[in-house]
């Protein structure tokens, strides 16, 4: 069995170019089917994300495999691009190191954040895709199913995907947990309507909350917002006496300074005496003043605090790396022994049936032949266990080195020279 | 049934609980909260094995509940424990057990100060009485509860105020909503205990006496308890917040203050306490000749 990859991902390529690389689900299909045509026993899959670009081949048969370069060419052509541009910082692996690969990038150790857990569905989807397009056969079946497994493995026995990194998801999963016990009945305000807005109020929802509102200076974009996450919205005006008769406070604006000041804070607090408030002001320059993290009941965690704590969920990831990496590589090495098995097989199979049917023609032969000088069953039975000998004399070595080899990276090699050697397959390709 | 088992046996098993959950400041061990909880179940086991054979087999021939002040400390000690452990399971986690044991062992060790001490005086009216003494029973446990729930409000919203704390903190506990809830509930559940205690010691002295001595410093300074104690629960009800405030936590551990000196009074005027002459027999052989009657 064969194995390769081509790729450009976010380690060597900037975005630019990656952008100009990307396929959309359509351009995927296309190349999918374009592929067939040019390498029809080859199964491909082809996985486009914002990150990386990747073809992923399998062979069962050297000679029609397409090489690196050719690949290359493939990819680049289909958008009309420059090949000695790209060529040079594409990723060409074969064999074990292309499936070690997949599984790498499935168990999103190779993301550009290490743990996120976008990467596995949509290496799933490139492998659906691929499903649709019938580009995918028995190799890459297993293999995409197998990658599936690992990074299930991986997310189960390492914390690799527990801590979260972003300041969004930090600030609800692992600070406003420690407040609250469930967020459904919880009032709370999100000041700004921006992108950072937007994400927390995805993990809020995530987390159960739903009763939400927004402030914003333009009306108009904090209802767009409020539509989208079914929550409500208030003038810009009501922003103390909503902030008062919140739970949790989330700010996100973009405002130069200060947007809500000690003085002004204290004084709609005095209304309030006994209620205490989570402030999480995620925008840079901070919208709360810092004197009111002082002010009794009111807890105001920044930017800061938050980084801080992405800091030491990325040191924690980090830390469960080797555990997920042997993870990784046990699994590619059991993969590739089963590969073997398989692949080994259905070769040994192929040749066991074509010594036997050269054996049963010249055996028919002779006897015909012999049939005149009227030979005796003993005799004819003789003759047929010899025949019988000769071959699996003949074929014992080779099948004993296939046995021996089973585990190393030489089998596949072996497999192919037995195939070559004996032309196995040949007559049904012809036919 | 296993008369071996004594005060020690448990309070050593609840000992061993602390110093486990104390213990996760300083060391790593390994399946430490199933351990934890092993050990408590088995205080557990030995706390009720021992009511068992106090309340009912210690004296055959005459069947008593709640006599005492003994039984009474070590009867709330497990009611809190029982608490404890439903917390235990459903958070392993939390070091809850480091506010609520000692108050437990602090229950038993009242409990054996005052052993062998008057038992409290048996009257015809033993509904009121196992009312009564229930009620206050169930009123002070929820105190200890609040001042449990109280103290790690105060020091977990310590922690979420100074982020250096909180970074360092290695002992984990509740959330802020949860321990407000539970001061809450403690406050709400206390004012409600001591309500059904006071009105049942109101029908109690009527029945027996026909009239109440309202200046006795028991009788006093319990009616002071449950005054202050439903200040505390409209205070309470006034603030919204899910995550409460400190207010709480404070008037939970006033409350706490507040039923020591009460306990203090009751202790020194010999509240309920007949003399040592009289025979004693408890609120259960009331409600028995109750029924037969």
């Amino acid at each position: 069995m064969h194995w390769t990859m081509v790729g450009w991902s976010h380690h060597e390529t900037p975005v630019e170019l990656r952008e100009r690389l990307a396929f959309s689900k359509d351009q995927v299909f296309e190349a999918l089917q374009q592929f067939k045509q040019r390498f029809p026993n080859s199964e491909s899959v082809l996985l486009s994300t914002c990150n990386r670009v990747e073809l992923y081949c399998a062979s069962q048969e050297r000679k029609s495999f397409p090489q690196h370069e050719e690949l290359c060419r493939f990819l680049t052509d289909f958008h009309g691009l420059e090949f000695a541009e790209l060529q040079p910082r594409a990723t060409a692996l074969s064999g074990e190191k292309s499936i070690h690969h997949l599984f790498t990038v499935a168990a999103s150790m190779d993301s550009m954040v290490i743990g996120e857990a976008q990467i596995l569905s949509q290496v799933k989807a490139a492998y659906e895709l691929a499903c649709r397009g019938e580009s995918v056969a028995t190799n890459m079946h297993r293999v995409f199913q197998r990658a599936a497994l690992v990074a299930k493995r991986v997310a189960n026995e390492t914390e690799i995907h527990q801590k979260r990194i972003s300041v969004p998801s930090v600030a609800v999963s692992e600070i406003a947990t420690e407040f609250f016990e469930r967020f459904e009945d919880k009032k709370i305000l999100l000041i700004g309507a921006g992108e950072m807005g937007t994400e927390t109020l995805k993990y809020l929802k995530d987390f159960g909350a739903t009763k939400m509102s927004i402030i914003n200076r333009s009306l108009e974009r904090a209802k767009a917002l409020a539509t989208e996450f079914e929550a409500e919205t208030h003038p810009w005006e009501k922003l103390y006496s909503q902030i008062m008769a919140s739970d949790m406070v989330v700010s996100t604006t973009g405002a130069k300074e200060p947007i809500v000041t000690v003085e002004e804070f204290q004084k709609a607090r005095s209304a309030h005496p006994a209620r205490a408030v989570l402030i999480l002001d995620l925008a840079v320059p901070r919208d709360f003043e810092a004197e009111i993290s002082h002010v009794g009941d009111t807890y105001l965690y920044t930017v800061d605090d938050l980084q801080e704590v992405c800091q030491r969920n990325i040191e924690a990831r980090k830390a469960e790396w080797p555990k997920a990496k042997k993870i990784v590589q046990e699994e590619t090495k059991r993969f590739l022994s089963e590969s073997s098995h398989r692949g080994g097989g259905s070769t040994i199979k192929l040749l066991r049936e074509q010594a036997e049917g050269i054996k049963q023609s010249e055996l028919d032969r002779l006897l015909n032949k012999l049939d005149a000088k009227d030979l005796d069953e003993a005799t004819k039975k003789e003759l047929q266990v010899a025949f019988d000998r000769l071959v699996n004399k003949l074929l014992h070595p080779p099948m004993q080195s296939l046995r021996e080899n089973a585990d190393s990276q030489q089998h596949a090699s072996l497999l192919d020279a037995l195939r070559r050697l004996f032309q196995l397959g040949e007559s049904e390709r012809s036919k | 049934m296993l008369s071996g088992v004594t005060v020690s046996c448990f309070v050593f098993s609840y000992l061993v609980v602390m110093f486990m959950e104390a213990a996760r400041v300083y060391l790593k061990i390994p399946g430490r909260n199933t351990l934890l909880i092993c050990m408590l179940v088995a205080g557990l086991f030995a706390h009720t094995i021992f009511l068992v054979n106090t309340l009912f087999f210690s004296d055959a021939s005459n069947i008593k509940l709640l006599a005492d002040w003994f039984q009474w400390s070590v009867v709330a000690a497990w009611c809190l424990t029982i608490a404890y452990m439903v917390l235990v399971i459903r958070n392993p986690g939390n070091a809850s057990g480091l506010f609520l044991i000692p108050l437990i062992l602090a229950l038993i060790g009242l409990g054996t100060l005052m052993r062998g001490g008057t038992p409290f005086v048996s009257t015809s009216e033993g509904l009121w009485q196992v009312v009564h003494g229930i009620s206050l029973l169930v009123g002070t446990m929820f105190i200890c509860f609040g001042v449990a729930f109280g103290m790690m409000y105060l020091l977990q919203s310590m922690r979420l105020k100074s982020k250096g704390r909180r970074k360092k903190a290695k002992l984990k506990l509740p959330t802020l909503e949860f321990l407000q809830s539970m001061n809450r509930l403690s406050l709400f559940a206390t004012t409600l205990a001591l309500a059904f205690g006071m009105l049942s010691g109101v029908a109690l002295n009527l029945q027996r006496s026909g009239s109440i001595d309202w200046l006795s410093p028991g009788i006093l300074s319990t009616v002071a308890l449950f005054v202050w104690t439903l200040i505390a629960t409209v205070l309470e009800i006034s603030a919204k917040s899910s995550l409460g405030g400190r207010r709480s936590a404070y008037l939970v551990i006033a409350n706490f203050v507040f039923m020591l000196a009460v306990l203090g009074v009751v202790l020194v005027s010999s509240h309920g306490q007949g003399n040592v002459a009289q025979k004693s027999t408890s609120a259960s052989e009331s409600i028995i000749s109750e029924v037969n009657s």
